[in-house]
This record gives structure tokens, C-alpha cells and sequence, in this order.
């Protein structure tokens, strides 16, 4: 797969992570970053609208909640596995023919995520969920720099999470790490990163897509980061 | 089988996650429902599977009955009173 070069005009970010970040991962003196980690904040969420968060989506609306706008904003949300935990529960209610928990089976979908954070916010704007294997954070970044170029009159709100896969499962991939990242696709940008993505072919690679490109970002290290998955080589680097 | 208010309320708050709340906090005549403490329709469907699965109580129809059944903790207690069967496990 190879793509032009684009430039991806980014208003502010924010990433939190479930442990200490795996890299250093400076927020910059424009504090263009939010970086946090430990207990996720969701404090804004009411009580009887948390408790069916996720840790994966206490993750992402912590990020989503440190950079969205007020007022209605488009959001693609992105993730490779979702809410795996809560998959593999239902699956297992069913192999007992015991019956499924409709509140497991309203947030176990793909969209719960983008679609508990439009309640939450009476938000109407379009919502799009995309999975797409060790290169979701990538492609779900190209989706939303896609619907912010098809009308850049206003933002949109990228949010990207991932959790550990639970047992039978965790084993199926290289390694988990419970973390999510939010991006404002738009202008007035505080940072422009060119992606490059080139023919290229790893299996499966041992590090995470997102933290390659939170660090290009940070832009210490003058030439970007990359990273090659099954798809392609993709680079990233200050525009 | 006697279920006392205490022991529906911690019930209700173990199986709907509502982690904000005590059982003192929950009224035994105050509306669960519309209003009250706010419950919703999926509350009411994980509720009434987590009593199918812990009491025995049959299969609620979608009638008035069933709404006069889950409109507050009283109601409950006496839902499973009539109906239920199998013992309130220890520390439940």
C-alpha cells in the first residue's frame, strides 16, 4: 500500500496510558500534548453514565474530554480489538446458553465508544468506528484527516484506544498495552505532520503504531519516527 | 423466599454497578424508574435477568404487571417473596 505524502493539520492531542508511557514522551512548552497516565479522569461523566464506561473507554474519553470542542464536532474513532473483554464475555454466556447481558451487549459494539460520548454530549454529528488490524490507529488517522478535508469548515475528534486482550485471547498478538490517544484534525493547527507511507512488509511488529507517531510529534528527533506493519512502511515527521 | 429491602438494594446496586450509592441511600418506596433514582430500560432487562438467574423468579412479561413489579424496592422485595425460590448467597 503506498500513499502521497499528507499533511495532517492537528489543533492539539492528548494520550493517556493505562502504566507509565513505554517512551519518553515530551508535551512540548505549547503543551500541544496533554500526556497522563494512571487513573484515567472521567470525573465529568454523571455517575449513572459512568459506571457502564469501560476501562477501555474511560481511557478514550479522558483523552477526548482533555481536547474536543464544545458544541456538536465529528469523531472517527478507531481500534483493533475494542471491547474484546466484553465480547468474549457475551460469547461465554452464550456457550453456557445462560442469557447475555443486554448492557454488555449495548457497549461491546464496535461504535460504543464514539456512540456513549454523543449521548453523553447530546453530540449529533457523524460518528465512524474503524478496525483495521495493527494499522488501526494509522488508518483511523487517514479517515479523519479524509472527512476534515471532504468539509474543513469545522474539526474532527480522532480518538483512538486499545485494551489488553483478556485470556483465551491475549496470546494472538505480540503485546498488549492499555492506552488511547485523541487528536483535533483541523485548523488552527499547533502541529502539521506529514505521513508517508510506502510499499513495505513486517509481520507482525512488536511495537504500537500510536506511540511511533506520538513521538514523531514531539519532533525530537529531527527525522520522524516510523513504523512497518503488514501493510506498509509509514513515516511521520514535523510538516 | 424472604428477601429483606436491605438485601434487594445491595442487589440492585451489585448488579447495575451504580458504585455512587449505599443501600441507605435508595428509598424502599422511592420510584427506580422515570425519575427517582433513574434507572433505564436496559437497567430494568439486566435486572430482571439478574433476579431470573439468582432467585428463580419467572420470565417477566412486557405488562402492567411487570412495571407494578420494578417500580421500587418494596414491590421487589415482595416480587420475589411470591415468586422466587433458592437462598440469597452469603454476603450478596
Amino acid at each position: 500500500m503506498t500513499l502521497p505524502r499528507q499533511d495532517i493539520p492537528l489543533v492539539r492531542a492528548a494520550a493517556w496510558f493505562g502504566g507509565e508511557p513505554p517512551v519518553a514522551l515530551p508535551g512540548g512548552p505549547d503543551g500541544f500534548l496533554d500526556l497522563a497516565w494512571g487513573t484515567p479522569d472521567v470525573a465529568f461523566v454523571e455517575p449513572l453514565q459512568r459506571r457502564r464506561l469501560s476501562r477501555l473507554a474511560r481511557a478514550c474519553f479522558h483523552c477526548a474530554g482533555r481536547i474536543s470542542p464544545p458544541g456538536p464536532v465529528r469523531m472517527v474513532f478507531a481500534s483493533r480489538h475494542g471491547e474484546a473483554e466484553r465480547t468474549l464475555s457475551i460469547l461465554r454466556d452464550l456457550a453456557a446458553e445462560a442469557e447475555v447481558s443486554p448492557t454488555l451487549f449495548a457497549t461491546s459494539v464496535h461504535n460504543a465508544v464514539p456512540g456513549q460520548w454523543s449521548i453523553l454530549h447530546g453530540n449529533r454529528a457523524p460518528v465512524c468506528a474503524v478496525a483495521a488490524g495493527p494499522e488501526s490507529f494509522g488508518w483511523g488517522l487517514v479517515e479523519a484527516l479524509a472527512e476534515y478535508r471532504a468539509d474543513p469548515s469545522g474539526p474532527v475528534l480522532y480518538v483512538y484506544g486499545e485494551d489488553v486482550l483478556p485470556e483465551p485471547w491475549a496470546g494472538l498478538v505480540p503485546r498488549g498495552l492499555l492506552h488511547a490517544v485523541a487528536l483535533l484534525v483541523g485548523e488552527p493547527a499547533g502541529r502539521r505532520i506529514a505521513l508517508e507511507l510506502a510499499p513495505g512488509n513486517c509481520e507482525e511488529p512488536a511495537t504500537l503504531q500510536s506511540v511511533h507517531f506520538l513521538r514523531a510529534t514531539a519532533g525530537r528527533s529531527g527525522g520522524g519516527d516510523a513504523w512497518t506493519g503488514p501493510g506498509g512502511a509509514w513515516r511521520w515527521h514535523l510538516a | 423466599m424472604v428477601i429483606t429491602p436491605h438485601e434487594m438494594k445491595l442487589f440492585i446496586i451489585e448488579t447495575l454497578g451504580l458504585e455512587d450509592l449505599t443501600p441507605d441511600g435508595i428509598g424502599d418506596d422511592e420510584p427506580l424508574f422515570a425519575g427517582g433514582l433513574g434507572l433505564d430500560s436496559i437497567d430494568a432487562l439486566e435486572l430482571g435477568i439478574a433476579l431470573r438467574r439468582r432467585f428463580q423468579v419467572p420470565a417477566a412479561e412486557q405488562d402492567t404487571a411487570t412495571r407494578d413489579h420494578f417500580r421500587t424496592v418494596s414491590t421487589l422485595v415482595d416480587f420475589v417473596a411470591r415468586n422466587g425460590q433458592g437462598l440469597m448467597e452469603a454476603g450478596a
